[in-house]
């Protein structure tokens, strides 16, 4: 038994697939690509694979990370280019790597992720607006969103999950930001918290699209 | 919006063409939700076939749940195709899979989206060329209105002269489009038919307008269903859709006869694929979808000749491989419940057996060749073989049926819990209570459907009967399968009703929590129309039927003999099982002439002309 681990991207043609659905046709390319998946034992066997954190529906992803158990060893870069020919359109495995022995689930090690999001304003971003919006944020102790969810509205403070913000452009008017967020068992932010906090501070801002760069390890600071 | 996979495109195996490079845009449109669409065999048959020829491109689209039509009628969105999202009033011909009366609203909402008139005389050359197939065909009059061209029978041949018929004609005015539709084999152009009618409101004549065209459209079949294509790499859905398996066609048609079917009319003759063929098949498309369920398809599949030996072949074959198979259509006998306790070694759901009638006596009126004891021991062997859930399916409102037919099933039902109870489990028995709805071109389309009064009495009479606590009963809505036959027996009269219901918001009438029987009932009232006429009637067997210029294989002679034979509540024989014995059901004058060299396809059928 092997282990490996799998980054794919979720590309725009397939950015409103749900997290189940994206499972379920995965499943699907798995078998059509003849990967040696190991199967879980008892009445109802299930292939082996574990998804890390999903993005919404919506949203775009270079780092889906799945963990995959083999029965015999296949070369990373053969599974990888296996899969390529099977999946839909729009995903695509961008690196498959061995997982060595004794190494616990790389997935769980993951809290923390970098989002590039562009968002749009009603006359054209001015950069200077933006910014100025981004740094208040940043120097505020507390940024209150809210949730609303089937069961009803709950208000957040996600500034102990806002890392940074690593960039601002503006491009064909848009403002493109890249921001750094943390998540983990206790809480944490998503991309469209930030949007939410920004679009209190910006006038008329739209979101124009959401795309998960890369997940990443953040260790806690002394402290926290 | 709920389900936004329903209309995004860009599944795998889906085919996406230039449409510069073909010369015939073609759109597979299914009047209901992608999930119930996906899962259309006749649909995906087409898709495959048309996508073969270079010079079509075939695209699909469903119907907008009612979210999505309110998100585009706002800003005035026209509907699209997945897999190019191009505009369906840009397509060359926009064909309709017809398989349920309740989806007649849904096929006229995707016409509206489409900015294509409703009415096919307000169509020109402009416009796509609208067509339909599909079961419902068999009674093409209600939808004559909307409908330009229906295919009446099997698709895979008649696909290609359509195509030919419209590449040949392009940019020239719609009437001779249509005349020369109406030449081809199996194609019913319902505007060059004048019906006319008789004071009391049947019919009197139904003809055609012109020389050239025929007197009755006999429909299409496929005869080797070996060399017919088949979908080999079926579209692979997102979003779940109702099965997810791989569909294995292993036969069509269905000698049983039982005399409410329709599909066991108009599918005749049987025609069985070869197990080589199957066993080629299913290695195919298990490489090309990744499912891990093969379900055997056909009317009644434990009625193909090699079942075992098929069934333990692909057993040996994928086992391995964790492909597991699945019987949905099951004889209600103990082989065949021991055949599928064979197949299935996980109890994933419940086992449905289909008595149709409680009472061996009405069992005998509708030919359903099933007994007390077949039932009983295969419920035994159902449960012996680890079921503990059994499904009975039930019709109430059949011919001749009375209260005791009606109490007879609730007795049925209550001797499986019984067994069961006998054996040692704790049994759920789900009785299912269907109402009957008398359907052309079957022994019983003279016949009257009961009032949905009557039908809702009988099934208070059911529900007073049943006292077991380990069966439960479901029924279904009186008022929709009252709609149903209205619309399944109509004429072409019903073409106004069907508009008026949808401009009332008539809208997916075939999910309960759309279906508004007031509103339709107001339409057909508005529209000078008696539901009861059509619907709770009893036919004349000389009158003129609103479908007796449409022929299916099967003679009106034997649907008459076999209507009387039930009134006596006498059975016929199988002709497939019975030595020698041939009903005369009169499928054997479409058996191709034999000709020189050529050898006779291997129809299942007892007389071979």
């Amino acid at each position: 038994m092997s282990r490996v681990l799998l980054k794919l991207r979720k590309g725009e043609a397939v950015k409103y697939v749900s997290h189940l659905e994206l499972v379920r046709a995965f499943g699907f390319a798995l078998r059509r690509a003849e990967i040696p998946v190991a199967y879980s034992a008892g009445f109802n066997p299930r292939p082996r694979m574990q998804f890390g954190r999903a993005v919404g529906v919506g949203v775009t992803s270079d780092d889906e990370r799945i963990v995959l158990d083999l029965t015999s060893d296949m070369n990373p870069a053969e599974i990888r280019d296996r899969l390529n020919a099977k999946l839909p359109s729009g995903l695509e495995a961008l690196s498959v790597e061995a997982v060595p022995e004794g190494v616990k689930s790389p997935l769980s090690a993951i809290n923390a992720a970098r989002f590039r999001i562009a968002v749009s304003c009603s006359e054209g971003c001015d950069s200077e607006a933006v910014r100025q919006a981004i740094d208040r944020m940043l120097e505020s102790r507390e940024i209150r969103v809210t949730r609303v969810r089937d069961t009803g509205s709950k208000e957040v403070d996600i500034r102990p999950y806002l890392l940074g913000v690593d960039s601002l452009a503006i491009e064909n008017g848009d403002a493109v930001i890249e921001v750094s967020l943390s998540f983990g068992d206790s809480g944490g932010a998503g991309p469209q918290d930030f949007v939410q906090a920004l679009g209190s501070l910006v006038a008329n801002l739209r979101v124009r699209g959401i795309h998960r760069i890369e997940q990443f390890r953040q260790e806690r600071k002394a402290g926290e | 919006m709920a389900k936004p996979g329903r209309y995004a495109g860009g599944e795998y195996n889906a085919i996406r063409k230039d449409h510069r490079s073909v010369d015939v845009k073609f759109a597979l449109a299914f009047p209901d939700v992608y999930e119930i669409g996906m899962s259309n065999l006749g649909l995906r048959i087409l898709y495959h076939i048309l996508n073969k020829r270079s010079d079509v491109a075939a695209e699909r689209v469903f119907t907008p749940w009612a979210d999505m039509e309110a998100e585009m009628r706002a800003p005035g969105l026209s509907l699209f195709s997945l897999e190019s999202r191009t505009p369906i009033a840009e397509f060359d011909i926009l064909g309709f899979s017809l398989g349920y009366e309740l989806t007649y609203t849904n096929a006229l909402t995707m016409l509206d989206l489409a900015g294509i008139p409703l009415l096919a005389e307000e169509r020109g050359v402009g416009h796509p060329l609208v067509i339909a197939g599909g079961c419902c065909t068999y009674n093409p009059e209600p939808m004559a209105d909307f409908i330009d061209a229906f295919v009446i029978g099997e698709g895979e041949e008649i696909v290609h002269e359509l195509v030919e018929v419209v590449k040949a004609h392009r940019g020239e005015a719609r009437t001779a489009l249509l005349r020369s539709l109406a030449q081809i084999d199996g194609v019913y152009v319902p505007s060059l038919y004048d019906v006319a009618y008789n004071p009391d409101g049947t019919i009197q004549e139904v003809k055609p307008r012109e020389e050239g065209v025929p007197q009755r459209v006999t429909k299409r079949l496929v005869w080797d269903l070996d060399s017919a294509e088949y979908p080999d790499a079926p579209v692979m859905p997102f979003i779940e859709a109702v099965h997810d398996r791989i569909p294995l066609e292993v036969m069509r048609g269905c000698s049983r006869g039982c005399r409410f079917c329709q599909a066991g009319v108009v599918y005749r003759p049987v025609r069985e694929r070869s197990e080589a063929k199957l066993m080629e098949l299913a290695e195919t498309l298990s490489r090309n979808t990744g499912y891990d369920e093969i379900a055997l398809l056909s009317l009644s599949t434990a009625d193909y000749r090699g079942i075992e030996d098929l069934v333990r072949g692909l057993i040996k074959e994928y086992e391995g491989r964790r492909i597991g198979l699945s019987l949905p259509s099951l004889r209600a006998d103990a082989p065949c419940v021991e055949l599928a306790s064979e197949i299935q070694k996980v109890r994933k759901s419940g086992l449905t057996l289909a008595p149709e009638a409680g009472a061996q006596r009405l069992r005998d009126v509708i030919d359903k060749n099933v007994t007390d004891d077949d039932l009983m021991a295969a419920a035994e062997a159902a449960f012996r073989c680890g079921w503990k859930k059994i499904k009975l399916y039930f019709m109430l409102g059949l011919p001749t049926e009375t209260d005791e037919d009606v109490a007879a099933i609730a007795r049925l039902a209550s001797s499986v819990a019984r067994l069961g109870r006998r054996m040692g489990i704790r049994p759920t028995i789900n009785v299912s209570a269907a109402c009957f709805v008398p359907k052309p071109h079957t022994p019983f389309q003279w016949r009257a459907q009961d009032t949905v009064e009557e039908l809702e009495r009988k099934q208070g009479v059911l529900r007073r009967a049943l006292k077991d606590g380990h069966v439960v009963l479901h029924w279904h809505d009186a008022r929709t399968s009252h709609l149903e036959a209205v619309l399944s027996r109509g004429d072409r009269r019903l073409g106004r009703a069907i508009v008026a219901a949808w401009r009332k918001g008539c809208r997916m009438d075939a999910w309960h929590e759309h279906f508004d029987y007031e509103k339709w009932m107001e339409a057909l009232a508005e529209s000078g129309l008696d539901p009861g006429f059509y619907a709770n009637r009893l036919r004349e067997y000389e009158e003129v039927l609103p479908w007796d210029h449409i022929d299916c294989g099967v003679s009106k002679g034997f649907l008459m003999r076999e209507d009387k034979r039930a009134e006596t509540a006498e059975v016929t024989p199988d002709c497939r099982f019975e030595e020698g014995v041939c009903t005369g059901c009169g499928i054997t004058r479409m058996l191709p002439r034999r000709s020189a060299g050529s050898e006779m396809p291997d129809v299942a059928c007892a007389v071979k002309a």
